[in-house]
């Protein structure tokens, strides 16, 4: 197919449309990851003097609450933030849900009792990044995968290209608070100090890999990719999961010897990197959908079929068609009868019929 | 664009794909997916078939252990692992110990002396088995209630158990091994995989 022949099919207020962006969402991600790093370091500063005391009860709703907190703060942060279109708020609380309840009754499941992660994952370092790798990496990333090919991909909400790491961190962050609230429900850990930036750096983590899953779904959904894009983004962000996941633990190791915070302060920065570099992929993506707009405009136009009637006036006033038209040939002069206007056709018609007769004989 | 765009995307398709496209797309991500988890699948398998050994004397059987259970140092016990991953009131257990030899066959003693010493003992099972190296050995499976200690308040556990008994040399006598897996009743069902599979390790057969 020549390119031109594609213009002819594309809308250039389509492409303009695609290319919008949402500055509700990077603000809305800016001033959650602000706040969750605040209390981060507040947790670190002054977690140790706040005792959750009172029964079993309200420590366990404490944890729950800290689990949620990231997640629901960002999505209470966009819906404030984002007024143009107040359905996209609506879309990525479900979201958010239904990627939380998936995993729930599919991937924790699996990794408890088909594949017993629990039971083997401790022998040592190796170990836990192989399974990240092979199991959890993929189950999870698919997960957010799945929500958002079958949800939201085929419908008319996704119709911006940013839409895409926006509706991948709304999946993914509600994986980060179903990890959260199991974690919660099965470790008697109180402290307050930890959870907060456990929380935090686990929000954040997940956050990062669900906007990179969106982004390659988003260039997919509005553009011609190859086949192996999408596959190839997949692999991308699990091998993503498996570094980050890696680092977080190799910090973790490192506990005794750097400052409890500094696990927390290094994945808010790997977030912070990720996300100025996703912003600015996007954006680009987005400039090229604009000059892609431009082009089509202009290719429409020189490919644009002329008016009918245009065509007619045009040839109406040039000079080639005021030539005048010759005049009919003369007929022969034996043919010329001069016929009285009082005659009737039979008289006329005798005439010739006699006039007819007379050339004949004259030619013999 | 990105590089990795550059490397892959058609400048001049900017139109959404079709459903072909689409479809093959999703089938790509779901065979990368498949080949990763099969990966992950047998890479368990290999996980779940790795142990730690406990060796009772040169060229004699070693008694496999799951390596990530926790070791706990007792002196009435050989090894004593227990399972980190139990939140019941009596975690999963791996015990071995080492005992003289009875003056009675082993296969009609051992049974009698665990339902001397536990309290509401119940037979569940008793087979002749025999090991990897051709020596008779008796399992027994069997039930008992214990006092759960480590509860602010005082409450009973019924616990579940098998015990593989054998004659071995150990410390340069022979000596009877009774290697114990135990864990809470409620617990039985998710721990018994992995008795399971220590006893494969050790290479147990049947007898008919």
């Amino acid at each position: 197919m020549s390119p031109n022949a594609s213009f002819i099919d594309i809308q250039p207020n389509d492409l303009r449309r695609t290319a919008q962006d949402r500055r509700s969402f990077w603000y809305s991600l800016l001033l959650a990851g602000l706040v969750i790093l605040g209390l981060g370091v507040f947790g670190h500063q002054y977690g140790a003097q706040i005792a959750v005391s009172g029964p079993t009860e309200l420590q366990m709703a404490w944890r729950f609450f800290l689990a949620l907190a990231p997640s629901l703060l960002w999505i209470g942060l966009f819906a404030l933030l984002e007024r143009e279109e107040g359905d996209v708020s609506r879309v990525l609380l479900l979201l958010w849900f239904v990627t939380a309840a998936m995993y729930l009754a599919t991937v924790h499941p699996l990794l408890t009792y088909v594949f017993q992660v629990d039971a083997w994952v401790r022998v040592g370092w190796w170990a836990a990044i192989a399974a990240d790798f092979l199991i959890i990496g993929p189950l999870e990333m698919l997960l957010v995968y799945a929500v958002l090919r079958f949800g939201v991909y085929p419908s008319s909400v996704f119709r911006r290209q940013v839409d895409g790491p926006m509706f991948g961190v709304a999946a993914a962050l509600g994986i980060a608070a179903v990890v959260g609230l199991l974690n919660a429900r099965s470790t008697n850990i109180s402290n307050v100090e930890w959870e907060f930036m456990a929380s935090g750096q686990r929000a954040m983590a997940y956050a990062t890999l669900g906007g990179w899953m969106g982004y390659y779904l988003g260039q997919s959904r509005f553009k011609r990719t190859p086949n192996i894009y999408l596959a190839s983004g997949f692999f991308l962000v699990v091998l993503f999961h498996t570094l980050l996941f890696a680092l977080i633990q190799g910090i973790q190791a490192l506990s005794l010897f750097l400052p409890r915070i500094g696990g927390f302060v290094v994945i808010a920065l790997f977030a912070w990197v990720s996300f100025l570099l996703l912003a600015r992929y996007v954006r680009k993506s987005n400039r090229n959908f604009l000059r892609m707009a431009a082009r089509v405009e202009l290719e429409q136009e020189r490919e644009r079929p002329k008016s009918l009637l245009g065509d007619v006036m045009r040839m109406a006033e040039t000079p080639e068609m005021a030539v005048e038209t010759p005049a009919p040939p003369q007929p022969p002069a034996s043919f010329s009868i001069s016929i009285p206007d009082d005659e009737d056709e039979l008289q006329s018609l005798k005439r010739s019929w006699e006039a007819l007769i007379a050339e004949q004989e004259d030619e013999r | 664009m990105s590089s990795f765009d550059d490397l892959f995307v058609d400048a001049r398709a900017y139109q959404p794909p079709n459903k072909w496209e689409a479809r093959i797309g999703n089938l790509l991500v779901l065979l990368i997916a498949g080949m990763l988890l099969l990966g992950g699948w047998m890479f368990k398998d290999w996980m779940q078939s790795q142990f730690r050994y406990l060796a009772l004397s040169e060229g004699e059987i070693a008694i496999p252990y799951p390596p990530t259970w926790t070791l706990r140092f007792s002196e009435a016990y050989a090894l004593q692992v227990v399972d980190p991953e139990s939140s019941t009131a009596f975690p999963a257990r791996e015990l071995v110990q080492t005992l003289p030899l009875p003056e009675q066959p082993f296969m009609a003693d051992w049974p009698s002396r665990r339902a001397d010493t536990l309290a509401e003992y119940r037979e569940l099972e008793r087979r002749r088995v025999t090991l990897a190296d051709g020596r008779q050995a008796l399992l027994l499976t069997y039930a008992y209630v214990m006092e759960n200690d480590g509860a602010s308040e005082p409450s009973l556990v019924a616990v579940q158990a098998m015990d593989l008994v054998f004659v071995a040399r150990y410390g340069g006598e022979k000596r009877l091994v009774v290697v114990t897996f135990a864990a809470d009743a409620s617990d039985w069902d998710r721990v018994r995989p992995m008795f399971q599979r220590t006893l494969a390790k050790l290479g147990i057969t049947y007898a008919p």
